[in-house]
C-alpha cells in the first residue's frame, strides 16, 4: 500500500528529543509472575468497579473481580488465577497521590484460566453483543486516559460513523510500547480493527503511525494486506511526520482528516471514532481469545534501569518488581514518572502497580530530568501561544488561572487546553504553565459542583421553608379551632352557672327549675351584657354618655310597651271611657316617639356620631328630642354627682384623690351637660322653630294636654338649667369681684344680677318641679296598669290576650307567648315600678333637705309606692298561676 | 411647508416609539428585584447565618440594599470576587468577624452517643438529618451543607464538623508554587517539560 494519503497539518507543535531507542531495541518480554498483585477498584475515568468478590475467594485467571458500576464505568479481572487476600484502601498511581479500595490477590503460579468466551465468527454477531463483550472484558482506553471503550464506541443515534482513526502515532518521547506491538503484534491490530469495524460500520479506517516508526508502517501494512477477508472497508496506514503532540485525538483527527473537532464537541459528532492501537489490540484478544484485559505492554525506561525495553505486564504488578527485574539502580533513581515526560506524572513511591493506563515507567536520574528552574516572570513573548496545538493563548490563560479569574479563563477557552505540556516546554520564563492550566480547570469544575450543591441546598431548603409554613399554618388553624371550641364551652358554662344562680334565687317562688328557654334566655343576657361592656369599655370617651343612653332608651322602651299593654288592656275590657281611652292613646304615641328618640341617639351615640348638632343635620325632628333628653339625662347625671359631691364635701371624710376624682367626673359631666344643651339650643335656633318634632307628634301636642305638659316641662327644666347656670355664673363673678376687691357700685350691680339670676331659677325649678312630678305620676299609672294587665294575661293566658301584646308593634321576641316570659315581664315591670318609687323618694328627700314643698312629692312616692307593691303582686299572682 | 411637515414626522414618531415603549413598559415588566436572584445564586445556599442574616435570600436582598459583599466565610473570596463583579464593586478582603473560609466540611454524627433528641433536625436548613424521636439520628452526607447549625442544639454533642477528604473524583491540581525553596521533586506532581530535559540521552 503505497499510495499516497492526504495529510493535513496542525498548529504549533514541538520536537523534544525522541529517545525511544533505548526501549524499543528489545522484542516484548514477559514479566515473571508477581507473588502479589494489586488492583485499584478505579483505573479508569468514571465511578469505580463495584466489587463482586470477598476476601479469602480463589479466583481464577480471567475471572471478573469487580462489574462496571453505571454506564461510564470498567470490570475488573483477576490477571491470573490465586487467593484475594485482602480489599483495603491503598495508594494508587494517580496525580493526586490519593488512596483508593485495592484488592490485593496472592498469586499461585498455576495461572488457571476461568472459563472464557470467544466470539469467533464476529462479523456474524450483532453490534452491541460485541459491545457488551467488550464491555464485560473491561477494556478501557490504553492510551493514557483510561475512557471505558465500549462508551467510546456507543455513538448517539444521530451520529453516523463513518471514520475510524487507528492512533498508533506515540508522539510522547521514551514511550515505545505501541512500536513494538504494532511491529510484534500487527494481526491483533488489524483483527481488532475488524471487530471495530463491525460494531462502527464506517467506510473508511486510517491507521496514523509517525513517521519515526517505519517498522510498524510496514507492519500494519503487510497485515492489512494479508487480511483482505475481514476488512469490508477501506484500511490506510498513514505514515505522518514526527511532531509532538500529533498523538493527541483531536490533532490526530486534523492531520488524518483535516477536520476540527470544535469547542464542546466529541469526534463522534464528526462522524469519527478514534482508538489506539494497545486498546484495539485489546479488543481483539477479549472477542479472539477470551480475554480480557489483565495484562499491557509497559515501557521501562530511563536511565537509572539497565535493562530498558517493553514488557508484558500484569494489570496489578507492583512497579518495584518490574524495575528490579531491569535492573534499577536506587541511588541513581531521581525521579519516577508514570507516562511520558510530556503528559506522565511523578510517582512518590515504587509499591505503585501497574494499571490499565502505564504505558511507561520513566525511572529518571537528575541529570535527565533535573528540578525546574525558578520560574520567572512572563515577558509575553508569545512562543507558547505559538506552540499551542490548540490554537489557544497561553499566556492570557496563565494571568487569568494565577489571579483565578477563572471566567475569564474560560472565555479563552481553557478548556480546550489538552494539557499536553509544549507551551511549558517552550517557555523561556520556565513557567509551567500546564499546572496552572490544570489548577484552573480544577477550580472550575470544583465551582461547578458547588454550584450545582448549592442550588441543590437552596431547591431543599425552600423545600423545607414551604413545609414549615404549612406546618405552621395548620398548627394555626388548629389552635383556633381549639379555642374557639374553648370559648363556646366556656360560654356554655358561664351561662349554666348563671342560670343555676338565677334558679337559687327564685327556687322561693319558682320551683319549676330551669327551662330550656330560660338556658336560652340566659345565655343570651350573658351575651349581651359582655357585648355591652365591651363596648362600654371600646369607646371609653362615650361610654358614660352611651350607657346613660342605653339606660334612658331601655327605659322608655319598656315605658311605651307598657302603656301600650294597658291601653290594650283597657281596650279590651272596656273599663274607660272615650276620652280616657284618647288620653291613653296618646300618652302610648308619646312614649313610643320618647323611645324612638332615645334610639335614635343612642345609635348615634354608639356610632360615635355623638355631636349633637351633627345629629341635628340629618334628622332635625327625632333628634331635637334625643337631644332634649340627652340633655336632661346629662343634667340628671350632673346633679347626682354634684349632690354626692357636695354630701362628701360637708362629711368631710372622703380622702383627697376621690375628691378630686369626683370634682373631675361633675366637671365633665357639667361639660356633657352644657354640651348637650348647647346642641339642643343650636338645633331649636338652626331650625328656625322652636320644637321642630315631627308633624304626626306636632299634631297630638296640639290636641294631647299630657304631651303638651312633657313638652312643657322639659322647655321648664332647659330654662331651669339655663336660669341656674346663669345665676351661677353671676355668683361666680361676685366672688371673683370680692376677691379681687372691686368697687361697691360693679359689685353692687353684680350682686343685684346673682339675685335676678337665682330668683329666676328659683320661680324656674319650681315651676318644673311641679311638672316632673305630674310627669312621673302619670308614669307610674301607666306602669301600674300595665302591671295590672300583664296580671290579667298571665292568669288567663288565653290566645285573645296574647294576640293583643302581640299586636304592640315594638314587641320583640322577649315578650312571647309564653307564660314564664309573661313573669320575666312582670318581673321587670315590678323592678321598673320599684326603680320609679324609689327615684322619688330620694327627689322626696332632696326636697326635703332643700326645705322645698314636698307634700306633692310624698304623694307621689306613695302613689309609686302602690304602683310598685301592685306590680309585685301581680307578679307573685303570675307566677303563682304559672306553678299551678 | 418643509418645516412643518419635519415637526409633523418628528412629532409622529416621538408618539410611535412612545407607544412602543410604554407598552413595553407594561408589557415586559419585571416582577421583584432581579439582582436578588443573581446574587442569590453565587450564595454558597448554606443557609448557615453566618453573615448573621437568616439565610442566604435574605443576606441577598441585603446586598442589593446596600450590605458589604464580603460577610459570606463558606463562599469565601472566590463568591466576593463573583459578587463584586456582578455589582461592580470592589472586591474586599473577607470580614473575619463573621468567620474564616475554611475547607468544605459535612457534619457526622456519632451515631451510638446519640440520643434520638430530634433537635439536630430542626436545625437543619436542607433536612440533611434522618431519624426520628428516641432513635438513631443519621446525617445524608450527600446533602449537608456543612453549616455547623446542628452542632449547638446537640445535647450530648456527639456531632462532628469533618472535612470532606478529596476523593479521586473531586481532586484537582493545586496552584503551582511561585518560589523556588517549593518546587523540588518529592513536594510536587509535576513533570516539567521545558526544554533542555530529556536531552541528555
Amino acid at each position: 500500500m503505497s499510495q499516497a494519503i492526504k495529510l493535513w497539518d496542525i498548529h504549533g507543535g514541538i520536537h523534544p528529543a525522541e529517545n525511544k531507542s533505548q526501549s524499543n531495541q528489545q522484542p516484548i518480554r514477559v514479566l515473571p509472575l508477581p507473588k502479589k498483585l494489586y488492583l485499584p477498584l478505579q483505573q479508569h475515568i468514571g465511578n469505580p468497579a463495584e466489587l463482586t468478590v470477598n476476601v479469602g475467594d480463589r479466583v481464577l485467571k480471567g475471572q471478573r473481580l469487580a462489574e462496571a458500576n453505571g454506564f461510564i464505568s470498567a470490570s475488573l479481572h483477576a490477571p491470573t488465577s490465586g487467593t484475594i487476600v485482602s480489599i483495603e484502601p491503598r495508594q494508587i498511581p494517580h496525580s493526586s497521590g490519593l488512596t483508593a479500595e485495592t484488592i490485593i490477590i496472592e498469586t499461585d503460579g498455576k495461572e488457571e484460566w476461568c472459563e472464557r468466551e470467544v466470539i469467533k465468527d464476529y462479523l456474524h454477531t450483532d453490534p452491541m453483543a460485541l459491545l457488551g463483550h467488550i464491555r464485560n472484558h473491561g477494556i478501557t482506553g490504553m492510551g493514557g486516559a483510561g475512557f471505558p471503550t465500549s462508551v467510546k464506541l456507543t455513538p448517539k443515534d444521530d451520529d453516523h460513523i463513518d471514520t475510524l482513526v487507528i492512533n498508533g502515532a506515540e508522539c510522547e518521547p521514551y514511550i515505545t510500547s505501541d512500536q513494538l506491538l504494532m511491529r510484534e503484534r500487527a494481526d491483533q491490530v488489524i483483527d481488532g480493527i475488524s471487530v471495530l469495524g463491525q460494531i462502527l460500520k464506517p467506510k473508511r479506517c486510517i491507521i496514523g503511525v509517525e513517521d519515526n516508526k517505519m517498522d510498524a508502517v510496514k507492519a500494519l501494512r503487510e497485515s492489512v494486506e494479508a487480511h483482505p477477508k475481514t476488512l469490508p472497508f477501506e484500511v490506510k496506514v498513514a505514515a505522518i511526520p514526527t511532531k509532538y503532540p500529533s498523538g493527541g485525538e483531536k490533532q490526530l483527527i486534523q492531520i488524518l482528516t483535516g477536520k476540527e473537532v470544535p469547542h464542546g464537541s466529541i469526534p463522534a459528532d464528526l462522524g469519527i471514532v478514534c482508538q489506539n492501537v494497545g486498546t484495539v489490540a485489546a479488543v481483539a484478544k477479549a472477542v479472539l481469545e477470551g480475554e480480557p484485559l489483565i495484562s499491557r505492554i509497559t515501557t521501562v525506561t530511563g536511565d537509572a534501569v539497565s535493562d530498558r525495553g517493553n514488557f508484558e505486564t500484569l494489570i496489578g504488578t507492583p512497579i518495584q518488581d518490574l524495575l528490579s527485574h531491569c535492573g534499577v539502580d536506587d541511588s541513581k533513581l531521581f525521579r519516577l514518572i508514570m507516562g511520558g515526560p510530556m503528559m506522565g506524572f511523578t510517582l512518590h513511591s515504587t509499591d505503585l502497580p501497574v494499571i490499565k493506563t502505564t504505558n511507561c515507567i520513566l525511572a529518571a536520574t537528575e541529570q535527565e530530568f533535573p528540578n525546574p528552574a525558578q520560574a520567572q516572570d512572563c515577558i509575553r513573548c508569545g512562543m507558547c501561544a505559538e506552540a499551542c496545538p490548540a490554537e489557544l493563548l497561553p499566556q492570557q490563560l496563565y494571568w487569568f488561572s494565577r489571579s483565578k479569574e477563572f471566567e475569564k479563563a474560560k472565555h479563552f477557552n481553557l478548556f480546550d487546553c489538552i494539557e499536553c505540556g509544549a507551551c511549558s516546554f517552550v517557555c523561556p520564563s520556565h513557567i509551567p504553565l500546564v499546572q496552572h492550566f490544570r489548577f484552573a480547570k480544577g477550580g472550575i469544575r470544583q465551582e461547578e459542583q458547588a454550584h450545582i450543591k448549592s442550588e441543590h441546598a437552596k431547591m431543599r431548603f425552600e423545600a423545607r421553608q414551604e413545609r414549615l409554613a404549612k406546618e405552621e399554618a395548620e398548627k394555626e388553624a388548629r389552635r383556633k379551632a381549639r379555642a374557639e371550641a374553648a370559648a363556646k364551652a366556656k360560654a356554655e358554662k358561664e351561662a349554666k352557672a348563671k342560670l343555676e344562680a338565677d334558679q337559687v334565687t327564685e327556687t322561693a317562688s319558682q320551683p319549676t327549675g330551669s327551662s330550656v328557654e330560660d338556658d336560652k334566655k340566659a345565655a343570651i343576657a350573658a351575651a349581651v351584657a359582655r357585648a355591652k361592656s365591651k363596648k362600654a369599655t371600646s369607646t371609653p370617651d362615650s361610654g358614660v354618655d352611651v350607657k346613660a343612653l342605653k339606660v334612658a332608651s331601655s327605659q322608655a322602651r319598656a315605658a311605651h310597651l307598657k302603656a301600650k299593654r294597658a291601653l290594650d288592656a283597657a281596650k279590651e275590657a272596656g273599663e274607660l271611657s272615650a276620652e280616657q281611652l284618647a288620653e291613653q292613646e296618646a300618652e302610648v304615641s308619646k312614649l313610643q316617639t320618647a323611645y324612638e328618640a332615645s334610639k335614635a341617639k343612642l345609635d348615634a351615640a354608639k356610632n360615635g356620631n355623638s355631636t349633637p348638632s351633627a345629629e341635628q343635620a340629618t334628622a332635625p325632628a327625632v333628634d331635637v328630642k334625643a337631644l332634649k333628653v340627652a340633655s336632661s339625662q346629662a343634667r340628671a347625671a350632673y346633679l347626682k354627682a354634684q349632690r354626692a359631691y357636695d354630701a362628701a364635701k360637708e362629711e368631710g371624710s372622703e380622702p383627697e384623690e376621690a375628691f378630686n376624682a369626683q370634682l373631675k367626673e361633675i366637671e365633665s359631666l357639667q361639660a356633657a351637660f352644657e354640651k348637650a344643651k348647647a346642641a339642643l339650643d343650636n338645633a331649636k335656633s338652626g331650625k328656625g322653630a322652636v320644637s321642630p318634632v315631627a308633624p304626626a307628634a306636632q299634631t297630638k301636642d296640639a290636641t294631647d294636654p299630657a304631651q303638651t305638659l312633657e313638652n312643657k316641662y322639659k322647655q321648664l327644666k332647659v330654662e331651669t338649667s339655663q336660669a341656674r347656670a346663669a345665676a351661677k355664673q353671676a355668683q361666680k363673678a361676685v366672688d371673683e369681684a370680692n376677691e379681687q376687691g372691686k368697687d361697691s357700685e360693679q359689685l353692687k350691680a353684680l350682686e343685684t344680677v346673682l339675685a335676678e339670676a337665682v330668683q329666676s331659677y328659683e320661680k324656674l325649678n319650681a315651676k318644673k318641679l311641679v311638672l316632673q312630678e305630674k310627669v312621673k305620676l302619670r308614669k307610674a299609672a301607666a306602669a301600674s296598669s300595665d302591671a295590672n294587665n300583664a296580671e290579667v294575661t298571665a292568669a288567663e293566658s288565653t290566645p285573645a290576650k296574647r294576640e293583643t301584646s302581640k299586636a304592640a308593634p315594638t314587641e320583640t321576641t322577649a315578650n312571647t307567648e309564653d307564660p314564664a316570659q309573661k313573669v320575666k315581664e312582670l318581673k321587670v315591670a315590678a323592678s321598673q315600678s320599684k326603680a320609679a318609687w324609689r327615684k322619688l323618694e330620694r327627689e322626696l328627700t332632696k326636697a326635703q333637705e332643700a326645705g322645698e314643698d314636698t307634700s306633692e312629692l310624698e304623694q307621689q312616692v306613695s302613689a309609686a309606692k302602690t304602683t310598685y307593691e301592685q306590680a309585685n303582686e301581680a307578679k307573685t299572682k303570675a307566677m303563682a298561676a304559672l306553678d299551678s | 411647508m418643509t418645516l412643518l411637515t419635519a415637526i409633523l414626522a418628528l412629532v409622529g414618531l416621538a408618539l410611535v416609539f412612545g407607544a412602543i415603549l410604554g407598552f413595553a413598559s407594561i408589557r415586559y415588566k419585571v416582577e421583584g428585584n432581579p439582582i436578588v436572584d443573581q446574587i442569590d445564586s453565587l450564595l454558597p445556599q448554606t443557609q448557615c447565618g453566618q453573615c448573621s442574616y437568616p439565610g442566604c435570600k435574605p443576606y441577598a436582598e441585603a446586598i442589593a440594599g446596600g450590605e458589604k459583599i464580603n460577610k459570606c466565610p463558606p463562599g469565601g473570596e472566590s463568591t466576593i470576587q463573583a459578587l463584586a463583579d456582578l455589582l461592580g464593586v470592589e472586591p474586599e478582603p473577607l470580614d473575619a468577624e463573621h468567620g474564616e473560609e475554611s475547607v468544605t466540611k459535612v457534619a457526622v454524627i456519632r451515631e451510638d452517643e446519640c440520643i434520638g433528641c430530634t433537635k439536630c433536625i430542626q436545625a437543619c436548613p436542607v433536612d440533611a438529618i434522618l431519624g426520628a424521636a428516641k432513635q438513631m439520628h443519621t446525617v445524608i452526607s450527600s446533602e449537608c451543607t456543612g453549616c455547623d447549625l446542628c452542632v449547638e442544639p446537640c445535647p450530648v454533642d456527639c456531632i462532628d464538623m469533618v472535612p470532606v477528604a478529596p476523593t479521586v473524583q473531586t481532586w484537582s491540581w493545586q496552584q503551582p508554587a511561585t518560589t523556588a525553596d517549593l518546587i523540588t521533586a518529592k513536594n510536587d506532581n509535576l513533570i516539567i517539560t521545558d526544554k533542555g530535559r530529556g536531552a541528555a540521552a
